[in-house]
């Protein structure tokens, strides 16, 4: 098999751009379709990472308007590859959400309208599902690539931390932010990896390693972490458990200190560093423009700051109160150990074997299930892709069942620039497996 | 160490206050009372740490080692004021902001 992305002539350009348009107005996948004629294989970009003369919105109010005038490191290698971006994907406001549904015209679930996308990349998850021979990049925080992809019936992969440039991304939390990939296809998703991965000066944080693909044959279930979930999922990951047991995996079942604490250390650690990263948006440089300059300085910026959704604004105060010096000690620096104590722990068993587990512990729900659930029951959602996403270990979800209609997602785990073994992985996994989708176009 | 627990499972309305001057935002009256309450429930939950035990455990400000990266200390020439100013008020490269 080889790489193979949608790629079109004139005459077909057109109405595909008809045919996209009619489905983005009922599953609201794209903020921002580009009608001019691409040349080159077709991509779509979460619209938190800047392409050149696009709007980059992040979904955001307050970025209405903001056009840059470049391009984010990873959509520049791939443009000098011969794609070509067809527009940016609906997302949750900055990436705040689980569910897709932070934003002010959420993405619909492929299958059934009436369920979530899936967050924050829902848009690309969407776009995936919908495009023939698609790839989207998309970013993860905690959770947004693996998420979307698991309730869309599409894989999402996430590299390791620094793996990609993060130069061009909106930042949430730069000590999680990962630019990946949300596709349908093992062999598209390792070409636009491996046309992204390496250094970059205009990122100190991306790395130059070499990502390697070291398969083990070993697959370790974290019981601790898995014991939480939805019974019926249990139920149809046993069998997933048993038909790679087939496979000649050999599958163990292990515990691992620490996890239980991942989720509230993740939303700590990200909730702070998106309290500064979104100190940015002050009315007069990006976006949405405070036009009265006879505001003193603190009106100025609070007047700009109404822009925010609710969750921003939620997430910013509460970034900003767990910054503080009297409390630092008892969240900040406690969350920053945890990870610390989880990253040994899981590497252990990363050492000669991959971990593996349901992406979500639900199945895909009704919008309506959750549109007015608490913060913390949504946050608490997130207890399956968090771990791997605090600790920057390399992490793909991958449709594994379909039940009643609708996918389930796995997601499994490897070691710190192991990535392209799950690539391996999926090929594999792909030689028994039939995607399923509602409806595709191009 | 009980008083300091009992003080910050609850964000008091002055505490709250002062969080919203010093964070720049301001709520409308349903934004106020919902995220208030939030974010009691919220600081509950991340207090599920205040028991844990890590000493000795070092912390982890990135996932991966990042190694030190230093430029060369030269001037370099690259013609960004127009990307800089593209999306900002401006005036003669300057920006258009509020007085302080």
């Amino acid at each position: 098999m080889t790489a193979k992305f949608l790629s079109l002539t004139d005459s077909e350009y057109a109405i595909f751009i008809s045919q996209l348009k009619q489905a983005n107005e009922r599953l609201n996948a794209f903020n921002f379709i580009d009608e001019n004629k691409k040349s080159g294989k077709i991509i779509s970009v979460k619209d938190n990472i800047c392409v050149k003369g696009m709007p980059a919105t992040a979904s955001s109010k307050i970025l209405q308007g903001y056009m840059p005038g470049f391009n984010a490191t990873a959509v520049q290698r791939l443009e000098n590859s011969g794609f070509s971006v067809i527009g940016k994907t609906n997302m949750d406001e900055f990436g705040f959400g689980s569910f897709g549904l932070n934003s002010e015209h959420p993405a619909k679930n492929p299958f059934n309208e009436e369920y979530v996308a899936g967050g924050s990349s829902s848009g690309s998850a969407v776009a995936t599902a919908l495009i023939k021979e698609h790839v989207s990049i998309a970013e993860s925080t905690g959770g947004s690539i693996s998420a979307p992809a698991a309730f869309c019936g599409v894989v999402g992969l996430t590299p390791t931390y620094g793996a990609i440039s993060r130069y061009g991304l909106i930042d949430y939390a730069s000590s999680l932010d990962k630019i990946g990939f949300i596709g349908k296809s093992a062999d598209n998703l390792r070409d636009v990896m491996e046309k992204t991965v390496g250094s970059d000066p205009k990122d100190t944080t991306s790395l130059s390693n070499v990502i390697s693909n070291k398969n083990p044959h070993k697959l370790y279930v974290i019981d601790n972490l898995v014991e939480n979930i939805d019974e019926s999922i249990k139920d149809r990951f046993e069998d997933l458990l048993a038909k790679l047991s087939a496979k000649d995996y050999e599958i163990e079942h292990v515990n691992v200190d620490y996890l239980e604490y991942s989720v509230p250390a993740y939303y700590i650690l990200s909730m702070s560093e998106a309290s500064t990263n979104l100190a940015k948006y002050q009315g007069f440089k990006y976006g949405f423009k405070v036009k009265d300059f006879s505001l003193n300085y603190n009106e100025f910026f609070m007047s700009a700051r109404k822009q925010f959704g609710k969750e921003a604004k939620r997430r910013v105060i509460l970034g900003t109160f767990i910054r503080s010096k009297s409390i630092k000690q008892r969240y900040y620096e406690k969350a920053l150990a945890i990870r610390h104590a989880i990253i040994a722990r899981m590497k252990k068993f990363l050492n000669d074997g991959f971990i593996i587990m349901p992406s979500m512990p639900i199945f895909t729900p009704k919008i309506s299930e959750v549109s007015d659930i608490s913060p913390v029951e949504a946050y608490s959602m997130d207890m399956l892709t968090v771990p791997p996403n605090l600790c920057g270990f390399p992490h793909m979800s991958f449709p594994y069942f379909y039940e009643k209609g609708m996918p389930l997602g796995a997601q499994i785990i490897t070691d710190h620039f192991n990535d392209y073994s799950l690539l391996d992985f999926l090929s594999e996994w792909e030689s028994g497996f039939k995607y399923k989708f509602k409806e595709e176009i191009g | 160490m009980l008083g300091i627990i009992v003080l910050y499972l609850k964000m008091e309305k002055g505490e709250f206050e002062r969080l919203l001057k010093t964070a720049r935002i301001e709520l409308d009256e349903e934004e106020y009372s919902s995220i208030e309450k939030d974010i009691n429930e919220i600081l509950r939950f991340f207090d599920k740490l205040e028991n844990v035990s890590l000493e000795n455990e070092e912390l982890a400000f990135h996932p991966v080692e990042i190694p030190e990266k230093l430029r060369d200390d030269s001037t370099e020439n690259k013609n960004e004021i127009e990307n800089i100013f593209y999306n900002g008020e401006n005036y003669r490269f300057y920006f258009l902001g509020p007085k302080i």
